[in-house]
């Protein structure tokens, strides 16, 4: 199967500081439940027209219009749980928003959301491997093969080969 | 002379799959030199190795016909969502309809014939007994979606790739038989995302190298690539969705049996830009051949030994071949003088 590598899986996204785009006229916040401590920052130092969302559900349908309205010269500003900065970026991508346009805030948890590869169900609020998958009820192994679509990681049976040799637990990040 | 397709054998429980000494033969044999490396290893898809060679045509159909496309039948039956086409590759998934008929009605002309009068075709299918009139571009003519409909007629994998902002988008594809990996969860990913778990290459600048490469590919000048691993019985869908019920026999293999329950599996690659829709048509041919027959090769057996030999441990890893390739090694130094 496809195993992860000490040099790292290329899909898996890595988070960099964020600081405010200089060049953009109009900063839109979007967090879940709770503005972060570093998105308040990034906020309060924002001179500039700026607007702040805070919503647990990334379909929310006042969410989706503002991302419909979003201006070219916009910058939005991510901060939550991994699957919801995912899922809202996707439906501003929709929304014709560019990359560039999108800054994504380090997770506020490592969980993850784990795509099972026999039964497509996904499972939540994954720390482990392997991992009980919801669906199916498999022991899955966690891979770093992250897809943007699904807002999730890889999983795959860890002891299909040898049903009697699980692996060791281990925490993921 | 070309082999023809011979009657249905299974990729699945018992295994009735054999390669005719012909088919043995035309097997594209993947490794140039004794030691193994990583390489972009793209060339031109031009007709190579003379008649009856696995190179001759544009799309190579040979004696696994039949039992290849009931096969790819049996999986999508049983897994619908292995086909997938984003909405909008609906261009792209006729342009591959074109490009599959013409040239198979070209290059195979008792199998396979197409007249055209506008945009009122007429396909015919003779090895699967199909026969169809249809509105090209217009889904709603065909029995079933275009990409579907064409992928069950011909041998391989194909993925249809959307090409923007300088990147390839994996954005549909009829995938029945990878080499372990899923249609369903890699769908919408970048050239780069989805080759993410690939060891080595990245580091090494293969992909950066190769995506330039191919983006700038343009209508008429396919190009094609060689990949390989090795799968244990010859087993087609060797895919994750399947892991479960196929990794159990990677802890199979014993010196006893090696030479039979292995086997080589070749992906001849090919890269063809498509013209009204911009996409690339990347499609996967597998071939299989096992070990006992490919020893029959003198020349094969020795370099497959040292390749083998040389495979770095990162790439013996992500191919699988950890429980096995020991045993693979050991069975293959017995060919090699030098050994």
């Amino acid at each position: 199967m496809q195993t992860e590598q000490s040099n790292g899986v290329v899909s898996k996204p890595v988070y960099q500081p964020v600081e405010l785009n200089p060049k953009s006229s109009f900063h839109l916040f979007i967090a879940e439940q709770n503005v972060t401590p570093a998105m308040q920052s990034l906020y309060d130092h924002c001179l500039k027209d700026k607007k702040v969302t805070v919503s647990s559900d990334a379909s929310d349908p006042e969410l989706l219009k503002s991302l419909a309205c979003f201006p070219l010269v916009g910058t939005l500003y991510l901060a939550g749980t991994e699957p919801f900065i995912w899922r809202v970026a996707s439906y501003a991508r929709q929304a014709g928003l560019r990359p560039d346009q999108m800054l994504m805030m380090t997770p506020v948890t490592r969980e993850r959301h784990l795509f099972c590869c026999h039964c497509y169900q996904i499972t939540e609020g994954v720390t482990y491997s392997p991992f009980i998958c919801a669906g199916c009820g498999l022991s899955l192994e966690v891979t770093d093969h992250f897809a943007r679509l699904h807002s999730a990681y890889f999983g795959y049976q860890a002891n299909a080969e040898d049903r009697a040799n699980l692996p060791e637990r281990r925490e993921v990040s | 002379m070309r082999v023809a397709p011979k009657d249905i054998q299974s990729f699945r429980d018992d295994f009735t799959y054999s390669n005719s000494a012909e088919a043995i033969e035309r097997f594209p044999f993947p490794f140039a030199e004794d030691e193994y490396r990583y390489s972009v290893n793209m060339e031109p898809h031009l007709p190579k190795g003379g008649e009856g060679s696995a190179y001759e045509k544009f799309l190579d159909i040979d004696e696994h016909y039949l039992s290849e496309m009931a096969e790819r039948e049996m999986v999508l039956n049983e897994m619908p969502h292995r086909c997938l086409a984003m909405a909008h590759m609906d261009l792209a998934c006729w342009d591959m309809v074109e490009r599959v008929m013409v040239s198979l009605s070209e290059d195979y002309p008792d199998y396979f014939s197409l007249t055209r009068e506008g945009d009122r075709w007429s396909w015919e299918n003779k090895l699967l007994n199909i026969k169809d009139q249809f509105t090209f571009g217009d889904s709603s003519s065909l029995p079933m979606p275009p990409l579907d409909y064409i992928g069950r007629q011909v041998q391989g994998d194909f993925a249809l790739l959307d090409q923007r902002e300088g990147d390839l988008f994996l954005d549909a594809g009829i995938i029945t038989c990878p080499a372990d990996w899923s249609l369903a969860f890699d769908a919408g990913m970048s050239f780069k995302e989805w080759h993410g778990p690939v060891p080595m290459a990245h580091s090494e600048g293969i992909f950066d190298r190769a995506l330039k490469y191919l983006i700038a590919i343009p209508v008429g000048k396919p190009v094609r690539r060689l990949n390989w691993t090795l799968t244990v019985n010859a087993r087609m869908d060797t895919s994750p969705e399947k892991y479960h019920e196929w990794g159990h026999e990677r802890t199979s293999v014993t010196p006893e049996n090696v030479g039979e329950k292995v086997y080589l599996r070749v992906e001849v690659q090919v890269l063809d830009r498509m013209p009204r829709s911009n996409a690339m048509m990347f499609s996967i041919r597998t071939y299989l051949l096992s070990l006992e027959d490919l020893v029959t090769n003198k020349e094969w057996a020795v370099r497959m030994h040292r390749a083998m030999k040389t495979l770095p441990e990162p790439l013996i890893n992500y191919k699988g071949l950890t429980r096995f390739h020991g045993t693979v090694v050991d069975y293959l130094s017995q060919f090699d003088p030098l050994n």
